[in-house]
């Protein structure tokens, strides 16, 4: 308990610093606002609009949790499949490093130039973002539980459905873990560069907006809510994995 | 349930393939505590697995009464321990004794219940903690309680407690001693412990180097519990080395 706490206060410190050292170098080069604007002026700008960016976030938070299940979802099931069926693996995955290798920015106009300005968009870029990770990690994990393990059920002879539900299943849950630590954050990124390119409302469109004015405290604004919303997401994520694979003792993933 | 095994030779695929073993042929008596004894890489952990069903031979045969391996596997006559206790960690102890139960066979005589089969163990109050609470010789304990709800009538057990300081290993083989008595279940077990073998087992088959043929085979007539420093616990000790090559033949340079 000691030493979290104490790496807590480290992280903390270390934050602190960099935004007093933020402010005082902003401050001491009197640096125009347009280039670099100090914390305390974001912050400003923060308390000044709390509707507008509330509202913006809760939209691109929506669109990234969204994005986020349908990528897990689809990561899982094919990870599940390929895992039931090995023969399938090289077909599948060529096509999924295919989607992996497609850059997202290329691919975001054309589906907001398909399905329009709407958020269905945005959940399509961030679940095609997240689904590799997950499906990576997932079938990591499915397909290789401890060998002794599963040397143990075979001399059970027990069928591979049953392999999978009471061995490969729980054996993955820390696997899926490592995805989302990868994919939450990853989710917010997706649903902003999405909006980026055309979207009715989200952070996205407000960073969008105050770049072409040159206003960086509102970019720079959602940016800070950006950031903390993908700390808080990892913090949730990490909590989450304490709590359920509490069993792993000294096992790590990755 | 006697174990037959006849003329099994097991090679593995590769560039070279690999022989791990040779023209094997044994039998095991119904209720018989055997002890196959073999150097690193002789191929005795192969034999396991090929009497497990887990491998096919690429000659030979393996039968379980007159049942293959896979039959009998699929009946759940066999029951499985190896090195690791291979235990599901995010299962309570009472879970993975109950798991074993599942998958035992049905209506198997002699399969322990759960409760009971932990109070054998040792284990009695342990029900509701996880794997990762126990030690490495209580987890390889728990593994015992599962195999003992299985109610198998071959247990093939793969250098169960290698991996155990010496202390809890000669421990924990009296205990498995102790457990097999009254059940007196077929035993193949794979060891390269010339002692344990002495302490354990009414038979002991040496294995040479890869790949591996029955180079001795031969009863451990002494009365239980065994005395280490019994004359005839000494002359098998000084067998067993020799066929292992332990002891350098005579005008050796």
């Amino acid at each position: 308990m000691n030493g979290s706490h104490n790496s807590r206060r480290v992280a903390l410190a270390i934050v602190a610093v960099f935004f007093i050292g933020w402010e005082v170098a902003v401050t001491a080069t009197h640096t125009p606002v347009y280039l670099l604007p100090a914390p305390s002026r974001v912050l400003q700008t923060l308390w000044a609009y709390p509707g507008m960016y509330a509202e913006a976030f809760v939209i691109t938070l929506g669109e990234a949790l969204a994005g986020l299940a349908l990528g897990l979802l689809a990561g899982g099931l094919i990870a599940a499949l390929l895992t039931l069926q090995p023969g399938l693996e090289g077909g599948v995955m060529t096509l999924a490093i295919l989607l992996k290798s497609t850059p997202m920015v290329a691919l975001a106009p054309l589906l907001t130039l398909w399905l329009g300005f709407g958020v269905l968009p945005k959940i399509i870029i961030t679940a095609l973002l997240t689904f590799f990770p997950a499906l990576i990690n997932l079938l990591s994990g499915l397909q290789r539980p401890d060998p002794a393990l599963l040397d143990l059920f075979r001399s059970w002879r027990v069928s591979r459905w049953e392999i999978f539900i009471h061995l490969r299943l729980p054996w993955a849950l820390p696997y899926l873990f490592a995805a989302l630590k990868i994919s939450a954050p990853l989710a917010l990124i997706g649903a902003v560069v999405a909006e980026w390119t055309g979207a009715s409302g989200g952070l996205g469109r407000t960073m969008w907006l105050a770049y072409s004015n040159l206003n960086l405290p509102f970019l720079f604004a959602a940016i800070f809510l950006l950031s903390a919303a993908g700390m808080t997401l990892y913090w949730l994520v990490a909590w989450a994995e304490q709590k359920a694979i509490f069993w792993q003792g000294e096992r790590n993933v990755e | 349930m006697k174990i037959t095994i006849e003329a099994l030779s097991h090679t593995y695929p590769g560039q070279p393939p690999r022989a791990a073993l040779e023209n094997v042929s044994f039998l095991v008596p119904s209720g018989q505590f055997c002890a196959v004894l073999g150097p690193s890489g002789c191929g005795k952990s192969t034999l396991l697995r090929l009497a497990a069903g887990l491998l096919r031979p690429t000659a030979g045969r393996v039968r379980l009464d007159e049942a293959a391996p896979e039959q009998a596997a699929a009946e759940r006559r066999i029951a499985w321990l190896a090195q690791s206790p291979a235990l599901l960690p995010w299962l309570t102890v009472r879970g993975n004794v109950m798991l074993g139960q599942r998958f035992a066979r049905t209506g198997a005589r002699g399969g322990l219940q759960p409760e009971e089969a932990l109070a054998r163990v040792g284990l009695a109050d342990a029900g509701s903690t996880y794997p990762f609470q126990l030690s490495g010789g209580m987890q390889q304990r728990l593994a015992l309680a599962r195999l003992l709800c299985q109610g198998a009538e071959v247990w093939l057990m793969d250098e169960p407690f290698a991996a155990l300081d010496a202390l809890t290993r000669e421990r924990l083989a009296a205990e498995l001693l102790g457990l097999w008595q009254p059940l007196q279940p077929s035993v193949l077990w794979v060891t390269h412990q010339i002692h344990e073998t002495l302490r354990l087992a009414d038979r002991a088959v040496v294995l040479g180097t890869r790949p591996g043929q029955v180079v001795l085979d031969v009863p451990i007539d002494l009365p239980r519990p065994r005395r280490e420093s019994a004359p005839q616990f000494q002359v098998l000790v000084e067998e067993l080395r020799g066929a292992l090559g332990l002891i350098p033949a005579r005008g050796a340079a």
